[in-house]
């Protein structure tokens, strides 16, 4: 079998690679910049230091990632503040409709529900929990200006506020290295 | 192609060897990979001729396929496999690789005498087995006709214009029409053996789902429950999905729409056509018949809003004005526009809408395409005066009405189009256990080969599946999630109202002067659904009841007519 298990790789990394080429191809200008996009990926995806998502305590703030695009900054409180990367901003396109996770106030949400989604483009983008916790506020401003989403997606554009529940370990989360990371390897 | 009718087969004893020939040579396509190879190539790749080492590549270029072959198959290939010899022209006897003497030859009354045969052709030609097709559908005999003669006058014709493209495959048409309507009649001494849809839904394998429900309300449910069960595309390259179904008549909105805004509810509750809200983004359509759903479903790496459209227009263009068996073909070309949408290239009307949701690992883009729709009566139930739409001060998703047009074309061949154009894309090159169940197919185009489930009984379909259909009953997912809004109107001279609905309750209400017929509902707000009947319940003036029931939603009954359920 072990003839077979070399050959399987190789196979996977072809289709894998071709695969990625085609990662949100409708907008043709994203692929094609590829030696400043990938400069970028790091200053682009990192939190706004003058939004509240940063500013909102005086830290230590702990930024970190999930693969589903999603970004969260810890403060020492257990206040978290939710919203989705430059990169997923960028790839969706002008954000039509920010649905808001309001029904969920003072609920308690586990990392990976469902708490909203992103529309643009006819599309509606899911959503999920990177913590354990409680919804404590939603940014409402959302509801008037969804734009707010491209313009300011780490920063003025956060979604919604997560105390986190007590213990939580952000273990599974990935840091801005661990996430620039993933980002090369899908651009690839 | 494979029809060769008892009785008249020694008239066309010659036209049929022709046509075995043509299938035996696409046969060995699948282990030649190509039939247009050249002959350097093809020793090139003559090491591959056995279906065993065909096997053999598939399973190095996945391992988790070996549970989709016959085990006897995957056995031999691990057989050879320890043997190191360098010869690889291991014969399997039940997959050995033909040679030319296997040509089957007919006798007078159209059964095949050649030995080794047999087994082949009773698998490929079942339905030619009974002497009579089990469609007792005028469109299969004239398929039929077409097939045994006409066909061939046509291939002798010179630069035939209406020549349908080798892609095409008129075969699998055959067999997918004959799939598709097998059972139809249905026949005292056979209980329909089917699959259960859970036994498929979460296949390593692409898939095709072909509903024939029209209940749109049952369609989505099972589009949303093979959407949620799609294997995890990092493990599992080739589990893709095509979902396919028509609708009886109804409205479907988007996820983040304002029916209010968006419907005629009017119309729509005089006419009955119940109101659906979908999980992907987008504005609002009216379905019917006419109109084929086809949901195409793959990896969120993959996620590209004309992925699946441009596979799609290819194949539909290749058949443009061609004529067979009296199935109405495409008319004109197609292409799309900057927004993704497929449109007449000609004068750009829109044919199809497309919507997407994405999720952890995985994306679906609906399309509706319109073939032979009710366009006028559409237009009437999304129609609603300039002053009713002033009304409704919302930031929910706003549908942008174009001109529209129908591609003229037959359903169930439009339908064949994408199983076709799923197929031969993203098929897998592989010999699948020939299912026995009767709503399994197999089809195979050129050497890619996916398997067709057909949707024809409420008992095959898990409780998951009604789960859903309850949601999407329910008034509370359909109205009640209309994201917040306020609606201004006035009753009577002078009062001036502006109701603040959320979450399907009246939350807020400013009126332009206190009237104390009022008042019970002000005491009631956040409980009172925003329900024309319901509210007027709590409004004490008969004349301002009407007129806010009227204003609402033009007194809809949303059990009676739109089939809803109330929370």
């Amino acid at each position: 079998m072990s003839m077979f298990r070399s050959s399987v790789q190789i196979a996977r990394f072809a289709a894998t690679k071709a695969s990625f080429g085609a990662r949100f191809a409708y907008k043709p200008c994203v692929g094609l910049n590829l030696a400043r996009f990938e400069s970028s990926l790091s200053d682009k995806n990192s939190l706004n230091t003058k939004s509240i998502a940063f500013t909102y305590s005086k830290g230590p703030v702990t930024v970190k990632y999930t693969p589903e695009h999603e970004w969260v900054s810890i403060h020492p409180d257990g206040t978290t503040f939710v919203g989705i990367t430059t990169y997923a901003a960028d790839a969706l396109g002008d954000a039509t409709y920010v649905e808001l996770p309001s029904d969920l106030i003072d609920q308690d949400v586990e990392q990976g529900n469902t708490i909203g989604s992103v529309e643009s483009v006819k599309s509606a983008s899911d959503i999920y929990s990177p913590v354990d916790g409680t919804v404590t506020e939603v940014n409402e401003v959302l509801d008037e200006k969804p734009a707010l989403i491209n313009e300011d997606p780490m920063g003025e554009g956060w979604i919604t506020k997560i105390k986190l529940s007590d213990g939580f370990k952000d273990d599974d989360l990935l840091s801005k290295e661990e996430y620039v990371k993933l980002l090369e390897e899908a651009d690839e | 192609m494979y029809t060769i009718k008892r009785g008249t087969c020694c008239l066309h004893r010659y036209s049929s060897k022709i046509v075995y020939l043509e299938r035996y040579f696409s046969s060995k396509r699948v282990l030649y990979h190509d039939n247009a190879l050249s002959a350097g190539e093809r020793s090139k790749y003559s090491h591959a001729v056995s279906s065993t080492d065909a096997i053999r590549n598939q399973l190095e270029l996945d391992e988790n396929l070996e549970g989709f072959f016959n085990e006897d198959v995957v056995k031999n290939v691990k057989r050879s496999n320890a043997q190191t010899k360098s010869e690889t022209n291991t014969t399997n006897k039940d997959l050995v690789s033909m040679d030319p003497s296997e040509i089957p030859i007919y006798d007078e009354k159209g059964n095949c005498t050649t030995p080794g045969i047999s087994t082949f052709k009773s698998e490929k030609l079942s339905f030619v087995e009974n002497g009579s097709s089990p469609i007792p559908n005028e469109r299969t005999s004239e398929i039929n006709d077409e097939l045994n003669g006409n066909q061939v006058k046509n291939a002798t014709k010179d630069n035939n214009q209406f020549t349908l493209p080798e892609s095409f495959s008129v075969g699998n048409l055959k067999r997918f029409l004959d799939f598709f309507h097998k059972g139809d009649s249905p026949d005292p001494n056979k209980i329909p053996a089917n699959a259960k849809l859970e036994q498929f839904v979460d296949s390593k394998l692409p898939m095709v789902f072909i509903s024939r429900f029209r209940d749109p309300r049952i369609n989505l449910s099972i589009e949303r429950y093979i959407y949620n069960h799609l294997p995890d595309a990092k493990k599992h390259q080739f589990a893709k999905r095509l979902v396919l179904y028509r609708n009886a008549p109804c409205i479907v909105i988007g996820k983040n729409q304002n029916p209010y805004k968006e419907i005629n509810l009017h119309l729509a509750n005089i006419l009955q056509i119940p109101i659906l809200r979908r999980y992907s983004g987008g504005g609002t359509v009216c379905h019917d018949l006419g109109n084929v759903n086809f949901s195409f479903m793959a990896g969120k790496s993959l996620f590209n809003r004309t992925g699946f459209t441009n596979i799609l227009i290819k194949a539909l263009n290749s058949i443009v004005d061609k004529e067979y068996a009296n199935l109405e073909f495409p008319k004109f070309p197609l292409t799309t526009n900057a927004k993704g949408d497929m449109v007449n290239a000609i004068n750009q009307h829109k044919v199809s809408g497309s919507a997407y949701q994405l999720s952890k690992g995985r994306y679906l883009h609906h399309g509706t395409m319109l073939l032979n729709a009710d366009l006028h009566a559409m237009s009437g139930l999304l129609h609603l005066s300039p002053e009713k739409k002033a009304c409704i001060e919302d930031k929910s998703i706003k549908s942008i009405p174009s001109p529209i047009q129908n591609i003229s074309m037959d359903p169930e061949l439009f339908e064949y189009c994408c199983v076709n154009s799923f197929s031969s894309t993203y098929g897998v090159p592989s010999f699948l256990h020939r299912s026995t169940k009767s709503n399994l197919l197999d089809l195979k185009f050129g050497n890619a080969e996916c398997r067709v489930m057909k949707l024809d009984n409420i008992s095959d379909l898990p409780e998951e599946v009604i789960n859903e259909y309850k949601t999407f009953k329910s008034w509370n997912w359909v109205f009640g999630r209309t994201p917040k809004f306020k609606l201004h109107f006035k009753v009577g001279e002078d009062l001036e109202v502006c109701l603040h609905v959320h979450e399907g309750r009246i939350v807020e209400m400013e009126t332009s002067r206190e009237d104390p017929s009022l008042a019970k509902l002000r005491a009631n707000l956040g409980n009172v659904y925003f329900r024309g009947s319901e509210v007027s319940c709590y409004v004490e003036d008969a004349d301002i009841a009407k007129g806010f029931e009227w204003n609402i939603d033009q007194g809809v009954h949303y059990q009676e007519s739109l089939g809803l359920q109330l929370n």
